[in-house]
């Protein structure tokens, strides 16, 4: 897998993870978001795993 | 409720089970059948980061604070992320140096250092033991919550906590062997993952479902009751966004630098492709465990629980609900997360203890026979005593904090290890010293701001006014360092231990120097993933210098150059100074330049190459070889450059020495060489002539042998001294021109100076020509003689005469009239041999050929063997060709006495002359006595002759030969023996405009 794509994907999740997308999604909703998140945030993971090349 | 031997037995069942479940899968790893070696067990093994702070703590946090117990799954989840980079790199370091532990690690990196390597272990050692005592205080809560009897706890906790340390030592001090992988430990562990996760779901659906209408319904509960703020961040939360941050931060530490973690992921780590798929199983397991964490939290609160206990809810739940099966069960999976902790961290910080703090202080000890028996007990001495300590620590501190607290203690102190651990594999300038000041100054941070307000909290630090008046400082506050308010403990905690941390680290790192262990270890780490550097990059010694030259120019002609350059730069080996070794260095790669070329010297020598040890041996190998090979092409290089020169000079030579003029000229006739004889030929010196045109330079040779277009072929020329008559320093020249093979549109031109030549050739003709006189000689004193005597005899008649008798006076008259005929006769014999004899002028004049050849026949009549020779003529009018008629004639009067002295006693000889085609064509031809075939070939060469001696020279014909060729003839002979001669003389005639 490229290092490029786990960087890429670690910085994604990091913000997605963080202030401010928890600030915008603050709210009785926002358990919701963190779990969806941290979901969307493995199976792209997942994904990227497979179909990217080592590296 | 259950009976406390109901619960032990139950402890002690599973306890079995798992010992089974370990056995069977070493019994199966053994029969080379692993069940262990997968990335399932892997990504399960790693979820021993769940432990019963996960299973108890994460709901109790929940429910005290809100979400940001997520923090501590989401931070490994992001981090899992890195994997890739970071612990595949972690696991081949490890794998290479046989590195077992955090401490190894970090003390292998600078320098193999064992003091660095302790102090890991000590704060490894202290910041963990808060949480194993949170193990032991989850094991001791949950067994007083199931029997119902809070007053045998402590009884409880030492019988829970020796039987724990026991299973840590069967499963991982069963034997002295540090290094090797414990695959029945990590299918335990990974059995266990599987029983808290299955465990916390079947608890969280009851709670979900069971108990409430679902995750919407307690959702909306909690939203509408005074909990609602639990579902935010920041604003009216409890939980700010830095300390969100701070919390992820350190948990993606945590992750990594825990010492079981690093147990699990690095050192069972038995392919590091297992990397790759645990990077999302271990993210999804996670999740998985965390799903039923807000509704079981939230639940409770629901319920009317006190929050104080929110740490057990996930037992209390089900058992205040009587159901047992499920509490049993939700008591089993806390019971498997805490086991599978303090098993591995104790196993770990054993292993941490024993590799950095016991055996470097027992090596003196190694030789002793029983050093295997003590070093195995003093390791099972270590587990059990980092099991009591934790014991410890929960029975003194547990009181006052809650599972989640204890446990991030440990997250702190851990994330201490971040800084020199991640540096250490990502920058090579981090020296030994830098890690020691930053470790020290760190651990020091986070004991002042976490560690001493939980002792002051617990009363072990009151009493002290003095220490009382600093800590509530306004500058030295544990919880506000340097007057920084603001900030949760946390993140207070991190940011000046981290800050500190990376100060020192840095700060020191840029002002100490590595020594030379140091630098190969660092190259070693930093290095690791990617192809292995050579250590040029950073030459720090002499002797690496040194070994560069060996290494590429080879041991003997290295030593040579590497001594000559200590001595040039008068560098004592003992003590250089850096500014030495800078010009030792540029002065070797000058040297390795010179042996085998600068871009590769600059490679070898620039920092940044990156060469794998396989490829350096292969390229230093290759460079030797061509170093070799370059030498010896040189050396040969040498001797052909030697060789052609001198092959070169030869060829000069003997084209200089010559007696022949050579001159080359391109297609334009520019003059590109033009040897010695050619200047004494033309008077002209080499350095004038190259680049002429020839055609100018040699204008006073005529006729003009190269006209606009260069011809090439033979050309007669004659070049004059001077304007004018013909003079005696005239020259003759011969001229070659043909083309230059291998030159585009280049001629060679070769001049012959003839002069000489003819001048011989003149001379020989003239003698050839007075032989042939000579011969005549007798035939022309014959004919002379003849009317001489007429004459003589008249004139005698004529004095005894009388003029006045009519008859006297008749016959002289008559008498007059025959004198003067014999005279004429006498006069045309001698005009006619004068004509012959005398020496001619060289030029040729248009002649007609019969007229020449009728006056020979008349000569030759004078042979006195002509008489008995019938000599028949048939001349062609008008045969006109430019010759010299004198050499023509000669020719004519050679072939012609040949014939007579072919014929002996007598014969015919005919002449013709006939014009054929654009040519004449004389033939005499005699019935002689023929010539031999076998010398017939041989007639025309000098000096041959079937004459006896005196009789003849050999010259006739050759003279003939050469004169025909002159003219632009031929010659050439028909014979048979016995049958007479046929000789054919073939030359150009004149048409109107000139020779055809």
């Amino acid at each position: 897998m490229r290092r490029d794509v786990h960087v890429f994907v670690f910085v994604t999740g990091l913000l997605a993870l963080n202030w401010p997308f928890l600030k915008i999604f603050s709210g009785h909703n926002l358990p919701v978001y963190l779990f969806a998140a941290w979901a969307a945030f493995i199976g792209i993971h997942a994904l990227a795993s497979f179909i990217s090349p080592d590296g | 409720m259950f009976q406390t031997y109901e619960l032990f037995l139950i402890i002690l069942g599973y306890m079995l089970l798992l010992f089974l479940v370990a056995y069977y899968a070493e019994k199966k790893e053994k029969e080379g059948a692993s069940i262990v070696s997968n990335p399932y067990v892997y990504s399960l093994s790693l979820a021993v980061y769940c432990t019963s702070w996960t299973f108890y703590g994460s709901v109790g946090k929940a429910a005290s604070s809100g979400l940001d117990f997520l923090t501590i799954y989401t931070g490994p989840t992001l981090m899992a992320s890195l994997w890739w980079i970071v612990l595949r790199k972690i696991v081949r370091i490890s794998k290479k140096h046989r590195i077992t532990t955090i401490s190894d690690f970090i003390g292998a990196r600078y320098g193999n250092s064992i003091s660095l390597s302790a102090l890991v272990a000590i704060i490894a050692v202290i910041g963990i033991t808060p949480y194993l005592g949170l193990q032991i205080k989850a094991i001791i809560n949950t067994f007083t919550i199931c029997t119902g009897h809070p007053e045998g706890g402590r009884f409880t906790g030492i019988l829970i906590t020796f039987f724990l340390g026991l299973f840590a030592i069967m499963f991982g001090a069963r034997r002295l062997d540090l290094s090797e992988r414990h695959g029945g430990l990590i299918f335990a562990i990974a059995f266990e993952s599987v029983i808290k996760l299955a465990a916390f779901l079947l608890v969280g659906a009851f709670v979900t479902y069971g108990l409430f209408n679902g995750f919407d319904d307690i959702f909306a509960r909690i939203s509408s009751s005074d909990f609602r703020t639990l579902l935010t961040v920041g604003g009216e939360s409890d939980v700010s966004h830095v300390k969100w941050f701070s919390l992820t931060l350190l948990s993606m530490m945590a992750i990594m630098f825990l010492p079981r973690q690093f147990h699990v992921s690095v050192v069972e780590n038995s392919n590091e492709n297992h990397i790759k798929k645990a990077m999302w199983l271990f993210p999804l397991y996670l999740l998985l465990m965390n799903v039923f964490v807000l509704p079981v939290a939230f639940g409770g609160l629901l319920l009317d629980i006190s929050p104080s206990v929110a740490d057990s809810y996930v037992l209390i739940l089900p058992l205040s609900h009587d159901k047992s099966l499920l509490t049993i069960i939700a008591f089993m999976g806390g019971f498997s997360a805490a086991t599978a902790m303090i098993i591995v961290e104790s196993l770990a910080l054993s292993t941490m203890v024993m590799n950095s703090l016991v055996i470097p202080a027992l090596y003196g000890l190694s030789e002793a026979r029983s050093f295997s028996f003590i070093i195995i007990n003093i390791k099972r001495l270590v587990i059990l005593a980092s099991v009591f300590s934790g014991f410890f620590f929960a029975t003194v501190f547990g009181d006052f904090y809650s599972l989640v607290d204890m446990g991030l203690k440990s997250f702190e102190a851990v994330s201490l290890f971040a800084l020199p651990f991640l540096a250490g594999i990502y920058w090579r300038g981090g020296t030994k010293k830098g890690a020691i000041a930053g470790l020290i100054g760190g651990f020091t941070v986070w004991l002042y701001t976490l560690i001493f307000p939980a002792l002051m909290r617990s009363g072990m630090l009151e009493g002290s006014p003095n220490l009382n008046a600093v800590f509530h400082s306004n500058f030295l506050s544990p919880t506000a360092l340097f007057g920084l308010h603001g900030l949760d403990k946390w993140s207070h905690s991190l940011f000046w231990s981290m800050t500190i941390n990376c100060l020192l680290y840095f700060g020191v790192s840029l002002m100490t120097r590595q020594n030379e262990e140091e630098t190969r270890q660092a190259i070693a780490f930093v290095e690791m993933l990617s192809p292995e550097r050579m250590p040029a990059g950073r030459i720090q010694s002499i002797k690496e210098i040194r070994n560069l030259m060996y290494q590429y120019m080879g041991q003997e002609e290295g030593s040579r150059a590497f001594d000559r350059l200590l001595q040039s730069r008068k560098i004592d080996h003992s003590n250089v100074s850096d500014r030495q070794l800078l010009a030792l260095r540029n002065d070797a790669r000058k040297v390795l330049s010179g042996a085998i070329g600068s871009s590769i010297a600059a490679l070898i020598m620039k920092d940044t190459i990156v060469l794998t040890r396989e490829e350096q041996r292969e390229l230093s190998d290759s460079i030797k070889n061509m170093t070799s090979s370059l030498r010896l092409s040189r050396q040969e290089l040498s001797e052909a450059n030697r060789q052609l020169a001198g092959l070169k000079e030869f060829s000069e030579r003997i084209i200089e020495s010559l007696p022949l003029g050579i001159t080359t000229i391109d297609k334009d006739g520019r003059i590109n060489y033009w040897n010695r004889y050619m200047e004494d030929l033309t008077g002209i010196r080499k350095d004038s002539a190259n680049g002429a045109d020839i055609r100018v330079l040699m204008k006073d040779i005529q006729p003009c042998f190269l006209g606009p277009d260069i011809q090439t072929g033979e050309f007669l020329c004659e070049r004059k001294s001077s304007p004018g008559p013909e003079s005696p320093d005239d020259q003759i020249i011969k001229i070659y021109v043909s083309p230059f093979k291998g030159y585009e549109k280049g001629y060679v031109l070769a001049f012959e100076d003839i002069t000489e030549k003819k001048r011989l050739e003149r001379e020989l003709s003239q003698t050839s020509k007075h032989a042939s006189l000579g011969r005549l000689t007798a035939g022309v004193s014959h004919e002379i003689g003849n009317p001489l005597a007429s004459i003589s005899s008249l004139v005698q008649e004529l004095g005894s005469l009388r003029f006045d008798r009519t008859d006297d006076a008749n016959f002289a008259r008559q008498s007059y009239k025959v004198i003067t005929g014999h005279l004429e006769r006498i006069a045309r014999i001698v005009r006619s041999l004068g004509d012959f004899a005398r020496v001619g002028s060289p030029e040729k004049t248009t002649i007609d050929l019969g007229e020449v050849i009728e006056r020979t026949i008349q000569l030759v009549k004078y042979d006195r063997k002509a008489k008995n020779i019938r000599i028949l003529s048939d001349m062609s009018e008008g045969l006109k060709i430019k010759a010299n008629p004198d050499q023509i004639q000669q020719v004519a009067l050679n072939i012609m006495l040949n014939s007579m002295d072919a014929m002996g006693d007598g014969g015919e000889l005919r002449i013709s002359a006939r014009r054929d085609g654009g040519q004449a064509e004389v033939t005499f031809s005699d019935n002689g006595a023929g010539i031999d075939p076998a010398i017939i070939d041989r007639i025309f060469d000098p000096f041959f002759t079937t004459k006896s001696l005196g009789k003849g020279t050999g010259l006739g014909l050759s003279i003939c030969y050469g004169i025909i060729n002159d003219h632009g003839g031929g010659i050439k002979v028909n014979s048979k023996k016995g049958d007479g001669t046929e000789f054919i003389i073939r030359l150009p005639l004149v048409s109107n405009g000139g020779i055809t």
